[in-house]
C-alpha cells in the first residue's frame, strides 16, 4: 500500500517535470523494476527539481 | 518473454520504432540530437531571463537521475537479463562456464536490451554500454563473433565510442543468434 502511495506520487512528479517524453516513458517502464528506496530517490529528486524551478518563477514574480 | 512485450507494448504507445531494419538514411536521423518542444515552465523562465538558473537546475537534476538510473539499470540487469549479465563485469557477475550458456536466453536478452534501449534518452545510455565495452569477456566475445564485421571491434574499442554502436552490435548478434547462424557453444568455445 505504501509503495502504491509513493508510485502514486512518483508518476504525478514525472508527469509534471521538464524531463522528455522519452525519459519520461522510460521511467515509467522502469517504476515496476524499482524498490521503495529507489521509487523515494527518484520523488526526491524531481520534488528538489521542481522546487528548484519554482523557486525560480517565484523570485522572477517578485522583482516584476 | 514479459518484459520485451511489455517493452513492444509501450514502444507502440509512444510511437517509436524498434529499429530492426532500418534504413542507413533513418539511421542517420536517429543519431541526430532529439530536440523536442520545451514545456512552459522552462519557455516561461527563458522569457523571464532565467534560462541559465534553470538549465543549472536541470543539469543537477540530470547527474541525480544518472546515479539513481545506475542503481535501477543494475537490478533490472540482474533480474531480466542474467545470462547477458554474467557477461558483463557487474559486482553480480558469477562468471561464465560453458554449461550456463543458452542461446535461446541469450538471444531473448540479446533482443530485449535492444528494445529496451529505445526508452533510454541519450545522456544515460552510457550507463548501459559501459559495463559491456568495460567488460573483457563480453569485449572479447564480440571480437571473436563468427560473422562479425572488424569495424565495430574498432569502434567499440574507441574511447569515445558511440553507444549505438554497442546497441547496433547486440542486434546483429541477436540476429545470428535467431537465424542459427551462430549458437551459444560455438561463441564460447571460441573464447574460453
Amino acid at each position: 500500500m505504501a509503495k502504491d502511495k509513493m508510485t502514486n506520487e512518483l508518476l504525478s512528479l514525472i508527469q509534471l517535470s521538464t524531463m522528455e517524453d522519452k525519459e519520461k516513458a522510460m521511467w515509467m517502464m522502469l517504476i515496476p523494476q524499482m524498490d521503495e528506496r529507489q521509487i523515494a530517490k527518484l520523488a526526491d529528486s524531481l520534488k528538489r527539481e521542481t522546487e528548484a524551478l519554482n523557486g525560480l518563477l517565484l523570485r522572477a514574480m517578485k522583482s516584476k | 518473454m514479459e518484459f520485451l512485450d511489455m517493452a513492444k507494448k509501450a514502444a507502440g504507445y509512444f510511437g517509436l520504432d524498434f529499429g530492426g531494419n532500418k534504413s542507413e538514411k533513418a539511421k542517420e536521423e536517429s543519431k541526430k540530437p532529439e530536440k523536442e518542444e520545451e514545456g512552459f515552465i522552462m519557455r516561461t523562465l527563458r522569457r523571464l531571463g532565467l534560462a541559465k538558473d534553470a538549465e543549472k537546475v536541470q543539469e543537477k537534476a540530470e547527474k541525480e537521475r544518472a546515479g539513481i538510473f545506475g542503481e535501477v539499470w543494475e537490478s533490472v540487469l540482474a533480474r531480466q537479463f542474467p545470462t547477458l549479465s554474467k557477461l558483463m563485469d557487474l559486482a553480480s557477475a558469477t562468471g561464465v562456464t560453458k554449461k550456463d550458456v543458452q542461446s535461446i536466453p541469450l538471444m531473448n536478452e540479446f533482443e530485449s536490451i535492444t528494445a529496451f534501449t529505445l526508452f533510454i534518452p541519450d545522456f544515460l545510455l552510457k550507463k548501459v554500454t559501459d559495463p559491456m565495452v568495460k567488460s573483457t569477456l563480453f569485449m572479447s566475445i564480440v571480437e571473436h563473433w563468427p560473422l562479425l564485421d572488424e569495424k565495430w571491434v574498432k569502434e567499440l574499442k574507441k574511447p569515445n565510442y558511440d553507444p549505438d554502436d554497442v546497441i547496433s552490435v547486440l542486434r546483429i548478434m541477436a540476429q545470428d543468434l535467431v537465424s542459427g547462424k551462430v549458437t551459444g557453444e560455438k561463441m564460447m568455445a571460441c573464447v574460453m
